[in-house]
């Protein structure tokens, strides 16, 4: 085809617009180099080819560099992806990152792993050498957050942090619980991670649970099944026939792994979605459930309720694997322990006699103790070969050890009772679910063979958000669901075992470990932003009619308990309350403190507690702008390290720097930039002046010698000390030494090394060592609980059974000692403050990580933003791109609005993690969440509900009720 | 007309819009010299304004008699959206806490600019309308993505305007490309692409689009934005090719389409349309079993009469699959493994080279390389 367009025609043909016209730029014709040419039509046999194909062909061997050069990384920045990439580069400089994609093929009738990754790592070249990078030591010399630095030395910088650590401990009146060394999930890695969690422990500093204060722990499944992260690797989601994503956006929040959901819908899966916002995986579900915000243990209650009725639940399992079959008084509410039937011989025996459990066996028709329960002695929960076979449902009379008689049924009978209310005719109007969608959804779970149903992060978000996940757990234990068969997909994680020689000291010395939750409440004055925000009806209606009065006084009772670990320490048998501390100094890693937590007093509160605040990362972040000294750390390109956890596949990643890195300014790993901090309280311990103090006394629990002795402080942090060299310990304080020593001593990374890691495409193949609670086969996705159902292993719960009863005093008052529905704490004022502010996991960035990024931010709005529904918006006469207030009384923010169809008329969507630093007034979207925290996970000392890593709380982000105006 | 043509298709069930693409593309092609207000490639919420803004208003292409049709050139600030930058070298040193702080830094409002900002007020970008839909909510609201590059056209408008006759399609694969040497920047290309995938880079005063990754293909690795698609939806091969994914899914099973291919273009990118939505809510919030959530008349707009047969042959299909676990179609949009989505056929590029007087570049990866005329060639693993 010739061409048909007279330059006539061209001119009119052509039309200019606005600016454009003025750049066109008017040297044009500098760039004219060839002769005349002879051109009939562009299409064919084009004569001048070369000139432009060997530009492209140059940039982009620019960009690829040496092949040889090549380094591996992924982005540890608590997403939990954790995705091979390979780093490009030109002459020691990253150009760019390009996924490996070269994870085998589990089986070649599942879709493989590959290229996994997202749009935030794929840019992290574009922000490692950006401006805000901090490229040397800073001191503070104007207000906190005043901009005003001084350049240090880094031997400078570690002598004022060690003199600081050095001087809290030495201080008779103060000692190591003054300190806390703590690393956030900016850094979650299995080497990096390691070098400021083993000076923390060494020294016996003070840290908190991180899944706990960012409300991403699964209380509600740690009730169920003894443990948090329970579930599948992501492949798993290709062959189920009902996969339900229950407050999750996998499109959004499960980048690398969204595919399987879709491909698994292509294999036959149904997808459902029950969120309240219309998202990225709902516009492509088969079924999309719009709950109101908040409501889902309630819709969880009504699905129970529909089981039951309409017996969609599988009896003989929940006889075998739940606790439904056990008895309970009816008047006290309590199970029925076998301390109430017989009288121990000693009192050792009378706490396992508190740990035993009846059920009413049909076989003998008397009450049978059930094996398998925390206090027996039989570790297996099989019945048959006991000739046991539980009553699910009656009532009888016995008498106790007292003598007493009292009636007893079933926990199953109290289910029932409990659940009786949640008919999804009367759940409708708070769920906003219709009865049949609740019906049909009950169906979809209970019929078909394998059914999963994900739990997303922002159910813990909610104030009664354990009960959500505790209702979902018994959903699935209701129908029968564990290991092949499906159920509950919080968050899979391997076992890895051996990583405490890098973090720990072989026992010699122990975490000081704090609640998450509670620390920050705590740091933050919790209690005052509670008071000014919540009024006593809210508390009465999430609390089971108890008044704010008594609310708070509980609380605050449970405090003073649990102050510097009080209780816990004077308990015998575990755990009784949440511990806290009260740190003067803090030395934190990559912790985005004064963005994440709530209520907009937190960061003036923490700074009347704290003294001195030293801080490490890789970028001028919120916390950053606030500190006192800043410490500048290496970023995931130019680092060792090994990444595994969680559990989404069974990949170990590595991170080896490119060949000849050029260091950026004088970052350190977080191992070096430690070692030489202890290097630094080793000196200033071994002062003459000192040396009598460098002994500093701790309980035992902490420092098993009775202290921690501080003029070997570097000598001990890089196992050189004495003791180490002749256990022979792996020598640290690199992050290269950390990959070496963690590839030697964790099991379940035999028998790879770097070099074979490196080879393989940047990364590993976990061995079948690290299962747990099923086998990793090596052609199948993992599923937790194979061995419970296969095997009738134990849970590990007090009844060793999935837990549907919870006895403890605080469960039985708050109506919640079976499954229920609790409305949440959220002020109903439709008037005043008619919207939800939910703040979702986001696309574009991992909490506050990449936030900031240029590269991102184009592809948003530069600027913080929120969605409105587009009516509401229109009602209030809100244009796309006004800027509004929002705000409730306790604080304010300004963002961009986004007029959406996909927004629910009763709430404002946008996504969290924008720094402060960001918004107008630099105050960000938690000014206007209030906090709070849940008496049910408040509640403490209860056989597998004692505090620790499995049991902790969560700090709520949604409770908050805003309304909005045009700014 | 190109002696082979390279053609992509991008499933629209699949695509989760996480832009990764997007990015992909930016940090290998548009994040320097000129071409940083370019996307290659985005990734629109449809329905939507799109990138550029109403791009589908702007004109170009074709009419049936095969005339060019005028166009008009988007506006930078308006229509592609002015790549707009932070002050990060200033955060460290801005004072965040206001005039009135105490000691600790503390006022009840800090100061009133934010300390980092965009240096212009954005308005406009290639993502602005992300996830937003239309309808009413809950009961029919609906959105899907819509991934876009340079359609590689047989017959392309950019082309066809061009005064200086400096546009070309390369012989070996079809692939697009503007004559850096020859180009004079008059940029009637891109008034004639009615997809508006052509940009003036006002650095070098000349016009560039998206390659088609022609330099890593012919190194053996897929465009940026499909070998890094982490949804799995781009497929890449030859047309001719006839154990392509392409070719089936384009000749043999007709279920992708070109996107808007009454503007006369003959893209060469093409589409699996989005089958796949929630069912809609009537007003007492019943699901209408059955309905429609996505109008088919839009995608009658976008796809063709076509689209019709293609969603009753995706429909039928994975119907089939969920009665009796086999679907060939739905394998192949499975795609059980990445490698194996592209077929890049690198020994016809190296013969290409060769005979072109070039030295032949060596394949720098082996695991997309297959393809018609690869199999026969042994000096690099290539498996059948």
């Amino acid at each position: 085809m010739t061409k048909n367009l007279t330059n006539e025609k061209r001119r009119d043909f052509l039309k200019f617009s606005g600016v454009t016209a003025a750049m066109v730029a008017s040297q044009a014709s500098l760039f004219a180099k060839t002769d005349v040419m002879r051109i009939e039509n562009g299409k064919n046999d084009y004569p001048n080819t070369t000139y432009t194909e060997e530009m492209y062909r140059n940039e982009f061997g620019f960009t690829r560099g040496n092949k040889e050069d090549t380094g591996f990384a992924y982005h540890c920045v608590n997403c939990q992806g954790n995705c091979a990439w390979e780093i490009w580069s030109h002459n020691g400089v990253v150009t760019r990152e390009n996924q490996s994609a070269r994870y085998p093929v589990i089986n070649a009738k599942i879709p493989d792993f590959n290229p996994r990754g997202c749009n935030k790592g794929v840019q992290h070249s574009q922000m490692m050498y950006e401006k805000d990078r901090i490229l040397y030591p800073m001191k503070r010399v104007g207000k906190r957050g005043e901009g005003k630095w001084k350049r240090v030395s880094w031997d400078e910088a570690a002598t004022e942090v060690a003199q600081q650590i050095f001087d809290v401990m030495t201080d008779e009146k103060k000692g190591p619980d003054k300190l806390m060394v703590h690393a956030g999930t900016g850094l979650l890695t299995e080497g990096r991670r390691g070098g400021p969690l083993r000076l923390s422990t060494q020294l016996g500093a003070s840290r908190i649970y991180p899944s706990s204060y960012l409300g991403d722990m699964f209380s509600g499944a740690a009730i169920a099944y003894g443990e948090g992260n329970v579930g599948a690797t992501y492949d798993f989601m290709y062959n189920v026939n009902t996969a339900i994503f229950w407050g999750g956006n996998p499109s959004v929040s499960r980048i690398p792994d969204a595919h399987f959901v879709w491909e698994g819908k292509y294999n036959g899966a149904k997808v459902i979605i029950i969120t309240p916002e219309f998202n990225a995986s709902a516009r492509a579900a088969d079924l999309w459930i719009p709950i109101k915000p908040g409501s889902d243990n309630i819709l969880a209650a009504s699905v129970i309720h529909v089981l039951l009725k309409e017996k969609l639940y599988k009896p003989e399992f929940v006889k075998i694997f739940t606790d439904l079959p056990f008895l309970v008084i009816k008047e006290s509410k309590k199970l029925l322990r076998r301390s109430d039937m017989e009288k121990a011989p000693n009192e050792e025996a009378h706490v396992k006699y508190e740990e035993e459990f009846y059920c009413m066996n049909k076989t003998s028709g008397k009450p049978t103790l059930m094996p398998g329960t925390e206090g027996s002695t039989a570790k297996s929960i099989k019945l048959d070969e006991l000739g046991i076979s539980p009553e699910l449902e009656g009532e009888w009379n016995i008498k106790l050890l007292d003598g007493s008689e009292v009636t007893v049924t079933t926990a199953f009978e109290m289910l029932k009772a409990n659940i009786e209310a949640f008919s999804p005719e009367s759940t409708q109007e708070t769920t906003g679910v219709h009865p049949d969608t609740v019906r049909t959804l009950a169906k979809d779970i209970a019929l078909p063979k394998v059914v999963s149903i994900t739990t997303g992060f922002s159910l813990n978000k909610y104030f009664n958000g354990v009960m959500s996940i505790w209702n979902i757990s018994s959903i699935c234990g209701l129908t029968g669901r564990l290991g092949p068969y499906g159920g509950l997909n919080t968050e899979n994680e391997f076992t890895l075992s051996g990583l405490g020689a890098l973090s720990g000291f072989g026992g010699k010395y122990n975490p000081r470990f704090g609640s998450g939750f509670v620390g920050e409440f705590v740091f933050g004055d919790g209690m005052k932003t509670f008071d000014k925000y919540f009024q006593d009806e809210d508390v009465k209606r999430a609390q089971n009619g108890m008044s704010k009065k008594e609310y708070m006084e509980i609380i605050e009772e449970m405090l003073a308990k649990g102050k510097n670990g009080k209780a816990n320490m004077e308990s015998h048998h575990g755990n009784v309350v949440k511990p806290w501390w009260e740190p003067e100094v803090c030395l934190v890693v990559a912790d985005s403190k004064f963005r994440r937590n709530k209520g907009a007093d937190y960061r003036e509160a923490f700074f009347k507690k704290i003294s001195y605040f030293a801080y490490a990362d890789y970028r001028m972040s919120e916390t950053a702008i606030y500190s006192d000294l800043l410490l500048p750390a290496t970023s995931h390109y130019e680092v060792w390290d090994l990444r595994t956890s969680p559990g989404y596949h069974r990949f170990t990643n590595l991170a080896q720097p490119i060949a000849n890195m050029k260091p950026v300014g004088e970052a350190k790993d977080e191992w070096s930039m430690m070692a030489l901090i202890a290097k630094k309280i080793e000196e200033i311990a071994n002062k003459p002046e000192n040396i009598s103090k460098a002994k500093v006394k701790d309980d035992k629990r902490y420092a098993k010698p009775g202290f921690h002795d501080l003029s070997i402080a570097y000598k001990e942090f890089t196992n050189t000390d004495e003791e180490s060299e002749a256990a022979m310990e792996p020598y640290l304080g690199t992050d290269k030494q950390a990959v070496e020593a963690a590839l030697e001593k964790c099991d379940q990374y035999q028998p790879w090394t770097i070099e074979k890691m490196y080879a393989a495409g940047g990364f590993l193949q976990i061995n079948e060592k690290a299962a747990k609670g099923s086998p990793l086969y090596s052609d199948r996705p993992f599923s937790t609980f194979e061995f419970q159902l296969y095997k009738f292993e134990r849970f590990e719960t007090l009844s060793g059974r999935q837990t549907f009863y919870v006895d403890h005093p605080m469960y039985i008052r708050m109506g919640a000692q079976t499954n229920t529905g609790m409305e949440g704490i959220r002020p109903k004022d439709p008037k005043k403050y008619p919207f939800t502010l939910m703040t979702p996991h986001a696309r574009w960035s991992i909490h506050s990580n990449y936030k900031s990024s240029r590269t991102l931010q184009r592809l948003q709005r530069g600027v913080p933003y929120c969605q409105v529904n587009r009516l509401v918006a229109e009602k209030l006469n809100l244009n796309d791109g006004d800027t509004m207030r929002v705000f409730n009384t306790i604080g304010e923010f300004f963002v961009m609005v986004k007029v959406s169809s996909s927004c629910p008329p009763d709430s404002l969507v946008m996504e969290h993690g924008w720094e402060p630093y960001m918004y107008k007034y630099n105050r960000g979207h938690n000014e206007c969440v209030p906090t709070g925290m849940n008496l049910l996970e408040m509640a403490d000392g209860w056989g597998h509900l004692k505090f620790g890593g499995l049991w902790d709380g969560n700090q709520y982000a949604y409770d908050g009720a805003v309304n909005i105006e045009k700014a | 007309m190109s002696k082979r043509q390279l053609a992509m298709v991008m499933d629209l069930n699949k695509c989760i819009g996480c832009q990764t693409c997007t990015v992909a593309c930016k940090t290998q092609w548009t994040n320097r010299n000129g071409r940083e207000y370019m996307y290659w490639n985005n990734v629109e919420t449809y329905p939507g304004d799109g990138y550029p803004k109403k791009w589908m208003e702007l004109g170009g292409g074709f009419d049936a008699a095969g005339d060019l049709q005028a166009g008009v050139i988007p506006n930078i600030e308006a229509d592609y959206g002015v790549p707009w930058d932070y002050n990060y070298d200033s955060l460290a040193s801005a004072n965040l806490i206001g005039a009135n702080a105490d000691k600790n830094g503390y006022s009840a409002r800090g100061a009133e600019e934010p300390g980092l900002r965009p240096n212009v007020t954005p308005t406009w970008g290639p993502n602005w309308d992300e996830d937003e839909g239309a309808g009413n909510f809950p009961s029919d609201n609906y959105f899907f993505y819509l991934p876009r590059i340079c359609n590689h056209c047989t017959n392309p408008g950019c082309l066809s305007a061009c005064p200086r006759d400096a546009i070309f399609k390369r012989e070996e694969d079809g692939v697009v490309l503007v004559d850096l040497d020859r180009c004079q920047g008059y940029r009637y290309c891109i008034a004639g692409c009615p997809y508006k995938k052509i940009y003036f880079n006002p650095k070098i005063s000349k016009s560039e689009k998206c390659i088609l990754c022609f330099p890593r293909i012919e190194q053996g690795l897929p465009p940026a934005c499909a070998q890094q698609c982490v949804g799995r939806i781009r497929f890449v091969g030859f047309l001719d090719d006839e154990e392509s994914q392409v070719y089936k899914l384009v000749k043999k099973f007709k279920v992708a389409l070109p996107l808007r291919s009454d503007y006369g273009t003959q893209p060469n990118v093409y589409y699996v349309p989005p089958t796949e939505a929630p069912a809609k809510f009537d007003a007492e919030g019943k699901i209408i079993d059955g309905s429609e959530r996505i109008p088919v008349a839009e995608l009658e707009t976008l796809f063709g009469k076509e689209v019709h047969e293609a969603i009753k042959i995706i429909r039928a299909e994975k119907e089939k699959r969920k009665s009796t676990g086999e679907s060939e179609l739905m394998d192949l949009l499975i795609a059980y493994q990445h490698s194996e989505m592209f077929r890049l056929d690198n020994n016809y590029y190296q013969d290409v080279a060769k005979s072109k007087g070039l030295k032949p570049l060596d394949p720098i990866d082996t695991r997309y390389v297959k393809g018609k005329f690869t199999k026969e060639i042994a000096h690099f693993k290539a498996h059948a």
